[in-house]
């Protein structure tokens, strides 16, 4: 066993297990069988006036109640890990638990796991007990940071219920971006720009869409500066989480104020990979509850 | 002379002291308890905080548990340690004025520990947070309670120690040897200090500490009050000299093994865990024995159980001694741990302990000790009988909510439906938890409002007198300690 590096150490907790045992029977026996020590004694001794002690027999049914407990101990120390490095007839571990709790949960729910990745989506989402499972998992995963109501979260977290998705929503890149995990990025255009230019572009950023935005200052800054990620028109990338600025719908704020500051500041964006918690079938309900 | 051959000065019991300490005992029932019924409220009404740190769960949690197992449970445990060593000793406390210190500067630690936890100050080990400034502090005066405690006991007039003192005696020397060895620290600030151990060994460490300061101070402190106080009150022996001892070292042997069961499926080697297992079983006998001990020391005073509150406290407090007593090793074993581990069950379970057993044992003890201190009857026993009806009222209700939470979010956080899914999100189970934490909160609102009208109560009874002088009566010949040494007079009066 690696916890216990010599033998030494192994019969010093066999030793102090048995002797105590042993002290714990031995006291038991005199208790039950003993001369007691006022037996001999013309009276018991009395403290502070009036308190003294009884002689009267331990109860019987107690012996038996130790003998019981005791004999179980000793019965579960020999089945069980407990007396040092010796692992216990039954050779159990939290180990050999852990794997055997995993191969009765395969055994009991794998099949039905395989036959989910073979359902098409929108199968899926008429199935009650799917969909059930999949708002569990969104509850316990997804919740904290995309809000209870999968609405996300102003200035921090992206709503999942509307069709505006950073990172696309077919069911292969939310798959991607739940697995893998996302990384954004909005540099801080501030030094590059100066102040005056940043407002300029902000101007222009909120009026994308309609006629007249062509005609603000801030439409040459933009074509210079912005156009990489987030395209001429400002429909956005979707391969660089780049958002789509000519909707009105804003993750970090649409205000005059808030858009100077994504730019002047820059913004980053992290979902966290979720790959070494949920497995693939837990990804797949998840992708099937949001797309529904 | 009355034939008594020497005979000596008169002398008096050191009883000032108690009186201060079992005041100060009731002080911090009052205002830790308090905090616990605040705490209980968050559970309800989770921004009761107000947004202010100092408010919040995880600095008030400790305030309520250091101030209800070191404010009112050790000032009740050094007040009654100091009145009955003396009176089982036959002499006055060994350095009465040490005894004093003990009593202040253990209020100084709990009332600057408690505000050093609201200021955020933690060491952040459970039931061990003061951080190493008050852990020295700590050490300090327990060595001070100890040299008085074993100091009268070595100055003692009688031969055999009676066995309440070998259950303070245990509660004083373990406390020392766990609080030393749990706190070993490497200070960095004046607030700030890391553990000596690391991981594993420090989970070890701790748990090893913290279900012996159960052991020790909750359990075997108190049974040692319990085994002074019963028989005396019950006027009848201690009923089986036998189960006695059988029940303090089988309780001392088994318990110091019995931590780690606080760490079942964790990283710390499987012998550990199955050796605190098997013993924390074993002592379900010792419990038990000093359960019917108890139980059968008042059955030949029955009549005096319908009218008196103190006896009546006392009794009761054995009945959920042995009530946790039995659940307790349940909850140890593997099996069981692995649905009540992290719920809710450990908390009712811990309660049962604490609001049944400690506090009623201390209830009823304060019930008798004080009227006795002051030579006169107790203010009101009928709101000694009320205070009896709610506590009892107030520790069910708050039991039961406890128990109906921690099965439930047992159940339901392994509960898997037909996929393998789990069921019910943390947040589902969470939020349908919502009406026990309410039946708790009224619970403990119930048994708080008894500890403000015993409070009320003891003051009424106190107001305006003085503790009184009492005589050490003699030895009888045959249980003296050397025969030459004087004895003083005999009898009880009031100075």
């Amino acid at each position: 066993m690696a916890d216990m590096p010599t033998d030494f150490w192994s019969g010093w907790i066999v030793g102090l297990a048995i002797v105590g045992f042993a002290g714990l029977v031995m006291l038991i026996f005199g208790i039950y069988f003993g001369k007691q020590p006022h037996e001999e004694a013309a009276e018991a001794p009395v403290w502070d006036s009036d308190l003294s002690e009884g002689n009267n027999p331990a109860p019987l049914w107690w012996f038996w109640l130790i003998l019981a407990l005791m004999v179980f101990c000793v019965m579960y120390l020999m089945l069980y890990p407990g007396l040092g490095s010796y692992a216990g007839a039954l050779h159990w571990s939290q180990q050999s638990q852990y794997e055997q709790h995993h191969a009765e949960f395969a055994t009991v729910h794998d099949p039905a796991r395989h036959a989910l990745a073979e359902t098409p989506y929108a199968t899926l989402a008429q199935d009650t007990v799917a969909m059930s499972s999949a708002a569990r998992l969104f509850a316990d995963n997804c919740a904290a940071c995309h809000g209870a109501d999968a609405k996300g979260q102003h200035n921090l977290f992206p709503n999942l219920r509307d069709s505006d998705w950073l990172w696309g929503s077919t069911p292969e890149q939310i798959t991607q971006t739940i697995t893998a995990g996302r990384n954004a990025v909005m540099i801080p255009w501030l030094s590059v720009l100066g102040e005056e230019k940043v407002k300029q572009v902000a101007s222009y950023v909120r009026a994308l869409g309609t006629p007249q935005a062509d005609d603000l200052p801030g439409h040459a800054v933009f074509m210079q500066f912005c156009i990489a990620c987030h395209g001429a028109d400002g429909s956005g990338n979707q391969l660089l989480g780049a958002p789509r600025l000519n909707d009105n719908i804003w993750l970090y704020g649409g205000s005059q104020a808030d858009v100077e500051l994504s730019i002047a500041k820059g913004r980053t964006g992290q979902m966290p990979s979720f790959a070494g918690r949920l497995d693939a079938t837990d990804i797949r309900l998840l992708v099937a509850w949001l797309t529904r | 002379m009355k034939g008594n051959g020497m005979l000596g000065e008169a002398e008096y019991y050191h009883d000032k002291v108690v009186m201060r300490l079992v005041q100060f005992s009731m002080l911090w029932a009052v205002l830790a308890m308090a905090v616990g019924l605040w705490l209980a409220a968050e559970f309800v009404w989770p921004t009761l905080d107000f947004g202010q740190f100092w408010l919040s769960f995880g600095r008030i949690r400790p305030v309520h548990t250091n101030g209800i197992i070191f404010g009112f449970g050790v000032s009740a445990l050094m007040g009654t340690a100091f009145y009955s060593v003396q009176r089982t000793s036959h002499v006055p406390l060994f350095m009465p004025k040490l005894a004093w210190f003990c009593c202040y500067a253990w209020q100084v630690v709990v009332l600057l520990g408690g505000l050093s936890l609201l200021a955020g100050w933690t060491s952040t080990k459970e039931y061990a947070e003061l951080e190493w400034p008050f852990d020295i502090a700590i050490t300090v005066v327990w060595v001070a309670f100890a040299i008085v405690f074993f100091g009268t006991i070595a100055t003692r007039r009688i031969r055999p120690i009676y066995i309440s003192n070998w259950f303070y005696g245990a509660l004083i020397i373990v406390i020392a040897m766990l609080h030393i060895v749990n706190n070993l620290e490497v200070p960095v600030t004046i607030d700030k200090s890391y553990s000596l151990y690391a991981g594993a060994q420090d989970a070890i460490v701790e748990w090893w500490y913290g279900h012996n300061a159960v052991g020790f101070l909750l359990t075997g402190g108190f049974l040692g009050m319990l085994y002074y106080f019963l028989p005396k009150h019950a006027g009848q022996p201690i009923w089986s000299y036998r189960l006695s001892v059988v029940s303090f070292w089988a309780f001392t042997y088994s318990y110091i093994w019995a931590g780690p069961h606080h760490l079942h499926y964790s990283a710390i080697p499987e012998w550990v865990q199955s050796l605190a297992m098997v013993m924390s079983l074993v002592l379900l006998a010792p419990s038990w024995a000093t359960m019917v001990n108890g139980i059968m020391t008042v059955s030949k005073a029955w009549p005096k159980l319908k009218s008196d509150p103190a006896l009546k406290f006392i009794v009761l407090s054995l009945a959920f001694y042995g009530l946790a007593t039995f659940e307790g090793p349940m909850l140890a074993i593997r099996s069981v741990n692995a649905v009540s581990h992290f719920t809710d069950w450990t908390i009712g379970h811990v309660h049962s302990g604490a609001l049944g057993w400690n506090a009623m044992v201390t209830y009823g003890t304060f019930y008798y000790l004080v009227p006795r201190l002051v030579g006169r009857e107790l203010y009101s026993t009928r709101l000694a009988n009320i205070h009896f009806v709610l506590a009892l009222a107030g520790t069910l209700l708050y039991i039961l909510a406890m128990w109906a939470a921690g099965i439930s979010q047992g159940l339901l956080w392994l509960s898997v439906n037909t996929l393998g899914e789990l069921s019910f999100s943390f947040r589902e189970v969470m939020s349908s938890m919502k009406p026990y934490y309410a039946l708790r909160l009224f619970a403990g609102a119930i048994f708080w409002s008894g500890t403000l009208m015993m409070t009320y109560n003891l003051w009424r009874t106190i107001k305006g007198a003085n503790v009184l002088k009492v005589l050490i009566p003699p030895v009888p010949a045959r249980w003296r300690i050397n025969k030459s040494v004087a004895q003083p007079v005999g009898v009880e009066a009031q100075a």
